[in-house]
């Protein structure tokens, strides 16, 4: 006998109170929710503690390493159609739900971990990014709204330090004037051999601004574990640093509302 | 009612709702808990736990191409990370006392399943996915964790057991 048959005819009495079911995955699935929003506004080694009572899941394409125990399975906040035009003072979590929103729409995946700053001076953002594709640990994502000061003196170039210590360096001319610089470093002393990021950033003169986003293949809040690249691509990064609307004072007043749902990291 | 839980879901056939996805494929998938833990009340609750999962992420979960097999991957996962588990030797229940008996020798059925629960649990997740579901090992490979070449040998090996107590069983590899 075929074992796909003995294995059917083994089970074909089996069936489930499917409407019972329904109603009680739900419902747990709401507790679930409700739990992973709270563990994304603590440190990890809470997050474990709850997690090794709760008894996770995995979710599917999860690797090894330590970040097991930081949820990063939180979707991007929601902000339905065109955006207004209107703005409102930036806050750092104003910024976490413009990233979100602005990595969901180049990659699929979860979320989690925000944590964020935002001054008079700049704005800083990180998220841990686990992509629905691929397998291994979340990876980290980060922006930073910075004076262009810091990018030294125009013409900006891919001369000095950065080809000392970056690789695969390019820089081009956007239409509207901007520059788009965009490298990699690998095998980092800080984060050790095996991790990855890729950067992009623009350089605006007029708005004197600097907008750098990068990704990585590692959480830097873990001890280990890598993913074969970066969770986004060079070409994903330049997608996200491009958006127009970003700025160092005011962000489209949709993603400043959906920041004040998310629950920043303080640590 | 059509079993969604091995065909590709085309934009079509996307579940419209939670509900309408937990009663398409739920017998499927409690089925397939069984053959993985042996014991009803553990399928039950490794079930239920699966579709928790899929509803706290079912933005991304009702976008995939087959929303059935990437919840399928979640039961999965949750069988092998339980460390809870224990090995079960108590025979299968029923789900409900009037649901007519299959055709087939009932003695060979309840054997299965308690020949199914000696394997080691990864042995047995290759060999329901492979065989029950007839997943190409590349992707027996990806829900288990496995290489591909170690899903062959698992398989093998655990055929080679099961076949000791029936020697007439064939696989279709």
């Amino acid at each position: 006998m075929m074992l796909h048959d003995s294995l059917d005819h083994a089970v074909a009495d089996v069936s489930a109170d499917l409407p019972a079911l329904a109603v009680a995955s739900r419902n747990q699935g709401l507790s679930i929710r409700r739990r992973r929003r709270a563990l994304a506004a603590v440190g990890s080694v809470a997050a474990a503690t709850v997690l090794a009572i709760g008894a996770y899941a995995l979710a599917p394409g999860v690797g090894g390493g330590a970040d097991r125990g930081i949820a990063t399975d939180l979707a991007a906040p929601v902000v339905s159609g065109r955006l207004s035009g209107a703005t409102a003072p930036i806050t750092a979590r104003g910024v976490a739900a413009a990233l979100a929103v602005s990595v969901d729409g180049v990659a699929d995946g979860t979320f989690g971990r925000f944590q964020g700053d935002a001054s008079v001076r700049d704005a800083s953002v990180a998220l841990l990014f686990e992509p629905e594709a691929g397998s291994g640990p979340a990876g980290q994502v980060f922006i930073n709204l910075q004076p262009i000061v810091m990018a030294g003196r125009a013409p900006y170039t891919c001369d000095g330090y950065l080809e000392d210590y970056l690789t695969d360096c390019k820089v081009r001319r956007l239409p509207n004037g901007d520059t788009l610089r965009t490298y990699r470093e690998d095998d980092d002393t800080e984060f050790g051999a095996g991790s990855q990021r890729v950067v992009a950033e623009v350089l605006r003169p007029e708005q004197r601004l600097r907008v750098l986003v990068f990704a990585m293949n590692t959480n830097p809040w873990a001890d280990g574990g890598f993913r074969e690249r970066p969770v986004l691509t060079t070409e994903q990064l330049t997608t996200i640093a491009t958006r127009p609307w970003w700025s160092r004072k005011q962000l489209p007043v949709e993603y400043v509302e959906a920041g004040e749902h998310l629950d920043l990291y303080e640590g | 009612m059509t079993d969604l839980l091995d065909e590709p879901v085309t934009a079509v056939r996307r579940p419209e709702s939670f509900e309408e996805f937990v009663v398409a494929t739920g017998d499927r998938m409690l089925r397939t808990a069984v053959l993985l833990t042996g014991n009803r009340q553990l399928a039950e609750d490794l079930v239920q736990s699966a579709y928790a999962q899929a509803f706290a992420r079912w933005r991304l979960v009702s976008r995939a191409d087959n929303p059935a097999a990437y919840t399928r991957a979640i039961l999965t996962r949750l069988f092998l990370a339980d460390r809870r588990r224990k090995r079960v030797r108590e025979l299968p229940l029923l789900a409900r006392a009037d649901t007519p008996a299959s055709s087939g020798d009932p003695s060979l059925r309840l054997s299965l399943i308690d020949a199914l629960a000696t394997l080691a649990p990864t042995d047995r997740a290759v060999l329901v996915l492979r065989y029950f579901h007839d997943l190409p090992v590349a992707e027996v490979a990806d829900q288990t964790g496995l290489s591909e070449s170690a899903c062959r040998t698992r398989a093998s090996r655990a055929l080679a057991r099961l076949r000791t107590h029936f020697p007439d069983l064939a696989d279709e590899a």
